[in-house]
């Protein structure tokens, strides 16, 4: 059959519109899975797929903001302490108090002025606090031993208004 | 990396330059078994901002065993603009070690 150039595009675009409409998510298999013959799937072992990230980008509905560690941060389970303070601005103050043991608390601040931040943690408690573009900002951080991980993001964005993402 | 040799205890502050980073870590190493307390301290001053960061809390080492008890991770900045200090606690002894 033949289609003009304009047309076969038009067409090329409706086709790949109705994949994508039934492509629901409850498929389970991937387009990544597709291009692999069942062959070479038998015959040569495999890493498992990874479908999660995939999924997980075409099903979420709410954006979740998480903030994990850069791999210079990046803390493999111990029993010490560890925090780290990554300051880029200017005339910021950053206090973090940890005793007991197995704390984590990142606190960086990217770029602000004149911000405040303390941190205190009693033992077991995970933080991670980012300040983004922020002045004057002071900001406390209680954790009792035990205490929920806590992770917040503070922006001021470019039209002014201030994001507080927990 | 100064560190004070005693008969059963030696307390380290290594100090790791990285590219973007600076790397602190409190260190007891023992040739002999020991408990006691720690507490690590560290003031920065910097023109990107200052911080103080105490750390404490309790170590157990074994025979010839060495442990990081505390790390601190700072901006490149620290780097001869900080003063950290360790102290361990233990058997009614007091070490102590400083950096730089």
């Amino acid at each position: 059959m033949y289609f003009p150039l304009k047309q076969s595009r038009l067409l090329r675009g409706v086709l790949a519109g109705i994949l994508v409409g039934q492509c629901s998510p409850s498929l389970a298999e991937t387009a990544y899975i597709a291009q692999v013959s069942r062959k070479a799937a038998d015959s040569a072992p495999m890493a498992a797929p990874q479908p999660v990230q995939l999924m997980t980008a075409a099903q979420s509905t709410s954006r979740q903001m998480s903030f994990a560690p850069t791999p210079e941060t990046a803390v493999p389970g111990r029993k010490g302490n560890f925090a780290q303070t990554i300051q880029i601005g200017n005339a910021n103050q950053v206090f973090q108090s940890q005793s007991g043991g197995n704390n984590v608390s990142n606190v960086g601040i990217w770029g602000g002025t004149d911000n405040d931040v303390g941190v205190w943690q009693g033992g077991r408690d995970r933080s991670n606090l980012n300040l983004i573009n922020t002045q004057g900002l002071s900001i406390a951080v209680l954790q009792p031993p035990g205490s929920a991980p806590l992770n917040v993001l503070i922006a001021r964005l470019p039209n002014g208004a201030l994001l507080i993402k927990r | 990396m100064p560190f004070v040799p005693t008969t059963a205890i030696e307390c380290i502050i290594r100090a790791l330059p990285e590219t973007h980073f600076l790397r602190l870590e409190a260190i007891a190493r023992s040739v002999a078994p020991a408990s006691g307390e720690y507490s690590f301290s560290v003031v920065k001053r910097s023109p990107t901002g200052s911080s103080n960061n105490a750390q404490s809390g309790a170590f157990v080492l074994q025979a010839g065993q060495q442990q990081v008890l505390a790390t601190l991770v700072l901006d490149r900045s620290a780097v001869g603009n900080y003063r950290a200090e360790l102290s361990l606690q233990s058997n009614d002894k007091r070490f102590t070690c400083t950096s730089p």
